[in-house]
């Protein structure tokens, strides 16, 4: 070995790491070293070698317990109509299908090359209705979803609480939004889709945060 | 150890039953040791015995690293009872490319932070002058063996902050590579060296008389 071993080889060499037979040899000429890799060493020792706690066997019990226990009815029936407000993500979906496409009308500028055109958009009775089942179910969704958080919040901590606040603030303005879009069926769609978003997330990290869950 | 008074809400107390009574002695029985991806591959795909191998084999490991970053004893139980609950369910996500070992410890970390922030927020009613140390009192053999020692290690280990003792017993005691340990802790390489390296000043200056004498 021409120079000194990395740090790192001193480490691995020190942390039974399978040492490099090289810095070993390095370590036995040349002080410096030796000193470093017997500073590792003894640390390392003295680290591994303190008392392994018991594992007290209720551990596995319990976790046994939880991860196999079913969701609470009670929790199921009150996310009801978040899952009915996902089934309502497919149909906004189909319903984007059906409003589409745009039937385009001449506009101010017709006759003009190039000029420009009044995209609008076919306002069937029936996929309005659809839409504002779905703008109905995302609120209640969002609804469910709050109260579900509210239960919680009092055990978050303020920063996280303004992440919560903040997400469900967002959602329930596009959730509005998508409410008063009732003449624009293309924005409205746009909408729903964001609501859907929102609710698929925020119902996610409901599910994910073991805060709430507790 | 001692017991702390905190309680462990959802232990219930009832023995485990000898090793060959339950599932997992399926896969741990004629010293069978599965390699790590097929016991992955079966945890993932929702065998019980597996996921149970799983535990017997890192629980120690992660108990004792939630020992240290909580010390205390009762909360290092139901932390650890947390760590493998969120891993059960997480299974799924696991790369094929990431440890087991790296990743549980992983999971232990954010646990243990949490638990720590609701200490910060509703503290025990403890005494002014009272540290929350009430458990780390070694065994008497254990005080016969290496008192001074590990009295010397464990104020060292003390005064680190918390991520940095994460970082730092990662490395030494559980062995973990240092791309395993930016992976748990959401560090860059650089990071977990420099912190790592930081740690290890703070414990030599307190160290420093024993372990020269040691070494010496």
């Amino acid at each position: 070995m021409s120079g000194h071993p990395t740090f790192e080889e001193l480490e691995a060499a020190a942390l039974g790491e399978e040492p490099l037979p090289e810095v070993v040899a390095h370590a036995g000429q040349c002080a410096e070293c030796a000193r470093e890799l017997a500073w590792l060493r003894a640390e390392a020792q003295l680290v591994r070698r303190r008392p392994h706690p018991a594992l007290r066997p209720e551990i596995w019990r319990a976790v046994e317990e939880r991860v196999h226990a079913p969701v609470p009815i009670s929790r199921a029936r009150r996310w009801r109509p978040v899952l009915a407000a996902t089934a309502a993500m497919a149909a906004a979906a189909a319903l984007a299908v059906v409003v589409r496409p745009p039937v385009r009308t001449p506009g101010v500028g017709q006759g003009d090359a190039g000029g420009s055109e009044e995209i609008a958009t076919e306002a069937d009775p029936k996929a309005r209705q659809a839409l504002d089942r779905a703008a109905g179910d995302y609120r209640s969704a969002l609804g469910v979803l709050e109260q579900e958080y509210q239960t919680a919040r009092g055990r978050l901590d303020s920063r996280t609480q303004k992440r919560w606040d903040e997400s469900f603030a967002r959602a329930r303005s596009i959730v509005d939004a998508s409410a008063q879009a009732r003449n624009d069926p293309e924005e409205r769609v746009r909408l729903l889709d964001g609501s859907a978003v929102m609710v698929r997330s925020l119902r996610h990290a409901l599910e994910d945060s073991e805060e709430v869950a507790r | 150890m001692a017991e702390t008074a905190r309680p462990v809400a959802s232990l219930s107390g009832v023995p485990v039953p000898p090793a060959t009574d339950h599932p997992g002695a399926l896969l741990r029985g004629r010293g069978e040791v599965l390699p790590e991806r097929d016991l992955l591959d079966r945890a993932r795909r929702g065998e019980p015995e597996a996921f149970r191998v799983i535990f017997d084999r890192h629980a120690p490991s992660v108990r004792r690293f939630l020992g240290d970053l909580l010390r205390d004893d009762a909360a290092a139980d139901e932390a650890t009872q947390e760590t493998f609950v969120r891993a059960h369910a997480r299974m799924r996500t696991l790369r094929e490319d990431e440890r087991l070992g790296g990743w549980l410890l992983g999971i232990a970390r954010m646990v243990s932070m949490e638990q720590l922030r609701r200490w910060r927020r509703d503290p025990l009613p403890l005494p002014d002058d009272e540290l929350r140390e009430p458990d780390r009192a070694p065994s008497p053999e254990a005080a016969l063996l290496s008192g001074e020692a590990d009295r010397l290690l464990d104020g060292a280990l003390r005064v680190l902050s918390a991520e940095r003792r994460s970082a730092l017993l990662m490395r030494i005691d559980h062995g973990l590579p240092y791309e395993q340990i930016a992976e748990a802790m959401g560090w860059n390489l650089q990071k977990v060296k420099n912190e790592i390296h930081r740690a290890r000043l703070q414990l030599r200056e307190r160290l420093s008389a024993y372990v020269e004498g040691e070494a010496s």
